[in-house]
């Protein structure tokens, strides 16, 4: 299976989610559109790894998926917060940090 | 080079006094300015002996200065304006000594210090400048230093406005001075005075209608007796002595060039403006402006002897007109500070018991103006009226304005001295200090001695021995000034008399008056004209600059909407136009 | 499990499908209203991606998605999308302000058609030659303990920073 395959594949995914966070108002369904982006980078990294014949893609991905956790965790406190304040998750409704 | 300090000396007085005339006291600043101007003098007495042996000029360039030929920092002395020089300096010096007295108190003594060094540097400039454009930078000069002295006191909404008003007119003839200069340039490719050959009618009347103006002839007179509103000592040197002689100067430096016909026309125009002047100097009840419309008609003698070529007798009168007419204000300013400045001569009175000194000192000034020996008024007359003897009509204008000359100097003399005071004011006067008699005193003797010694020969101002005049000349002269102070002390020796019928002539025949009425309304009206489109368009254009300022800005701000969703799309969307760049690349 | 390498039909087979699972519950997760919908469709989506590491040799990955992305990640997702109860009506899925419209499918498209064009365009790597560690744990920590031995260290604080960030955060009494 060439890389380009994998690749092309880690792309698409890529596209998909940077549309979902564009499109997507909810904030929990940004959340899993950023989540998919990371995965696909992921994918990339793995695929590359195989094709270049060193683990350290491997080994890269892996701090993604710890960064993810992380990143997850503190996001979901926020929208949590956001939530509270203004009952809904509705990003355009958090709209005060404005020029 | 000497010649160069003549000019340099009151000038770095000036810019010393200007920086740091606030540290200084009334009587260092004042020491400072008579100083310098001492310096010019002594710098060109010590040139004296050498222009006069050997005659010719003494020649100093200093720079270069502007790409048009004979326009460079270039000073000459000749002996003419040796003279005048001498002159300039040695009045300036007494005044500023004078002044340390008279402006005693006066919290912005200092800046009048420094102004009047500047006066004085730009009037030698004027003097010995080589070149057109560089007397033009010295007339300008001095015609800023007037606007700043007769402006002197702030606070007097009345002395503003004559400032003002003596700038403007001045403006005008110097507007005329310049185009006049341009013609020059284009007409004979060089500014250098000496080299400056024969003008046209057209060149040669705006040069005229520039002296016209610095020199308060017809029709450009009205700011002069309004400058009186300045300090005394201003109206002593700048308005008698110097400045007022200006045109005088100039008509004497480029007498030559400028066309025959139109010096004829100044020394008519000379006469009339003497003549008329003299009448309204009898009709004035305000010490001072007797005084400013006596100048204004001596100052027309003057255009009368150098319109008719007669070089020596106007630079003749020029130096003996400035010793009395300083000594007649020097006087004035004695009595005024005296009177705590009574200025009416007809509430005045006494002051020759009161104020002895400086009765001696007006008086010998009267007699200048007067005409009557020994002072050198007398003598510088004669030479005026002998030079005008083939020109009958000038010689009866002439001989007239010196008989009512007499008249109203007896009848000021008279009713300011020696009749009894006829006020408080003018009863309780007391003689000023020395530092005011001083120079008084100094330029009496002088106003006395010079004409002795010119008439004897003694002292040769260079231009010629004093032309044998025909006695009967002298005696007639001599006879209708006597008989006019006469009549002038007959008449007022019993106090003011009614005047009504001198109505007319006090107006100045209402020339201020039409003035007002017609040019001032005019260009009051270009003015506001002007300024309301400069504003408008200054309006308009800042209102652009606000308006667009403002709808980029509005638009901009879009941008920052606070909403989250277009921020993102507008990263995304700046990541991929960079990952495009990129992969073009 | 030992790093396993398929051979080229087999891996096809399983790039094809595990491949197009992802990518159809990708989308899926993207354009649902609902977001718990989408929660489970993008756990879909990781559990195919792990599949395709198994056949990428990545074997610890494989696990490592499992548990942590697909097992904790997205469950702590699910939690909180049921916990803040679906926002009280259905949410739209392109929201009335800003009007951006088709902003964003189409800035995606160019980034896909920028990164494919880039892809395609690509110098073709040669495979390497060598054969994959007998003991694919053991090499995959000789890496991570040694190379990326300071990168470990940030990442556990920067775990550290984030649980406490974490409850700070939750813990905030609304004004």
């Amino acid at each position: 299976m060439p890389l380009a395959a994998y690749e092309l594949l880690g792309a698409l995914l890529f596209a998909l989610g940077a549309m979902g966070v564009v499109l997507r108002a909810n904030a929990l369904s940004m959340l899993i559109s950023v989540e998919l982006m990371l995965n696909a980078v992921n994918l990339t990294f793995v695929a590359a790894a195989r094709q270049y014949g060193q683990l350290d893609g491997q080994v890269i991905s892996f701090f993604v998926i710890a960064v993810a956790a992380a990143e997850v965790g503190v996001g979901l406190a926020i929208v949590i917060d956001v939530a509270r304040r203004h009952t809904t998750v509705d990003v355009d409704a958090a709209s005060e940090l404005r020029g | 080079m000497t010649l160069a300090l003549v000019v340099a000396a009151p000038l770095a007085g000036a810019i010393f006094l200007a920086l740091f005339g606030g540290y200084l006291g009334r009587r260092t600043s004042g020491t400072i300015a008579a100083g310098a101007i001492l310096v010019s003098f002594g710098a060109a007495a010590a040139m004296a002996p050498v222009l006069l042996a050997r005659g010719g000029s003494i020649d100093a360039p200093i720079a270069r200065w502007l790409p048009i030929p004979g326009a460079d920092f270039h000073l000459v002395l000749d002996v003419t304006m040796l003279a005048v020089v001498l002159m300039i300096t040695a009045v300036s010096a007494l005044i500023a000594i004078y002044s340390i007295g008279y402006l005693a108190g006066d919290r912005g003594i200092q800046r009048y210090f420094a102004a009047l060094d500047l006066f004085v540097a730009a009037m030698l400039l004027i003097a010995v400048a080589s070149n057109l454009l560089l007397l033009f930078a010295g007339w300008e000069l001095v015609g800023l230093c007037s606007y700043l002295l007769i402006g002197h006191w702030r606070e007097r909404p009345a002395a503003a406005a004559a400032a003002v008003k003596a700038f403007v007119i001045n403006r005008i003839g110097d507007a005329a001075f310049l185009v006049g200069i341009f013609l020059v340039i284009t007409g004979q490719g060089t500014v250098e005075i000496a080299s400056i050959g024969q003008l046209s009618i057209t060149t040669s009347v705006l040069i005229l209608g520039g002296a016209l103006a610095k020199s308060a002839q017809l029709p450009l007179h009205t700011w002069l007796p309004d400058a009186m509103e300045g300090p005394t000592p201003v109206s002593a040197l700048i308005h008698a002595a110097t400045m007022v002689t200006a045109g005088v100067v100039l008509l004497i430096r480029i007498g030559g060039p400028l066309s025959d016909d139109v010096m004829l026309a100044a020394a008519i125009i000379g006469a009339i403006t003497a003549l008329g002047a003299a009448t309204v100097a009898t009709a004035q009840t305000d010490l001072k402006r007797v005084l400013a419309w006596s100048t204004i008609s001596q100052v027309g003698l003057m255009f009368t002897a150098a319109g008719v070529g007669a070089i020596f007798a106007a630079l003749f009168h020029l130096v003996s007109h400035a010793l009395f007419k300083a000594s007649l204000f020097l006087g004035a300013g004695s009595v005024l500070h005296a009177t705590q400045d009574e200025i009416d001569i007809r509430r005045l009175g006494g002051m020759a018991r009161r104020t002895p000194w400086t009765a001696a000192g007006f008086v010998a000034g009267a007699l200048g103006l007067a005409a009557i020996p020994p002072a050198a008024g007398f003598f510088s007359k004669e030479a005026i009226a002998a030079a005008a003897l083939d020109r009958p009509y000038l010689l009866v204008l002439i001989l007239l304005t010196s008989a009512v000359s007499a008249f109203y100097a007896a009848r000021l003399v008279t009713l300011v001295f020696l009749t009894s005071p006829r006020s408080d004011r003018a009863s309780s006067a007391h003689e000023p200090g020395a530092v005011m008699l001083l120079p008084l005193v100094g330029l009496a003797l002088g106003t006395m001695t010079l004409g002795l010694a010119v008439a004897a020969g003694a002292i040769d101002l260079g231009v010629g021995a004093l032309a044998d005049a025909p006695p009967w000349l002298g005696a007639l002269s001599l006879a209708l000034a006597v008989a006019a102070v006469l009549a002038g002390w007959l008449l007022y020796r019993g106090g003011p008399r009614d005047e009504t019928v001198l109505a007319l002539a006090r107006s100045g025949y209402g020339i201020d008056a039409l003035y007002g009425r017609t040019a001032v309304p005019l260009f009051e009206a270009i003015a506001r004209a002007l300024e309301l489109g400069a504003e408008r368009t200054n309006g308009m254009v800042l209102d652009l600059v606000a308006r667009t300022a403002m709808s980029a800005s509005s638009a901009a701000r879009r941008v920052q909407g606070g909403y989250l969703r277009a921020y993102e799309t507008l990263l995304l969307a700046g990541a991929v136009a960079l990952l495009a760049y990129w992969s073009i690349r | 499990m030992d790093a396993l390498t398929f051979s080229f039909t087999a891996e096809q087979a399983i790039f094809a499908v595990a491949g197009g699972i992802c990518a159809v519950a990708a989308a899926n997760a993207v354009l649902r209203r609902d977001p718990l919908a989408s929660a489970l469709s993008l756990t879909i989506a990781l559990f195919a991606l792990a599949v395709l590491y198994l056949s990428l040799g990545a074997a610890f990955l494989f696990g490592v998605q499992i548990a942590v992305y697909a097992g904790a990640i997205m469950v702590l997702l699910v939690f909180v999308v049921m916990l803040l109860g679906a926002t009280g009506g259905r949410p739209p899925l392109i929201a009335g302000r800003p009007r951006l419209g088709l902003a964003g499918p189409l800035v995606a498209l160019a980034l896909f058609a920028l990164l494919a064009a880039a892809i395609v365009r690509a110098p073709v790597v040669a495979a390497p030659t060598a054969e994959p560690a007998a003991d694919h744990v053991a090499a995959l920590a000789d890496v991570l303990f040694v190379k990326f031995l300071f990168p470990f260290e940030i990442a556990s604080v920067l775990l550290l920073a984030a649980l406490i960030g974490a409850i700070v955060l939750a813990q905030r009494r609304t004004p």
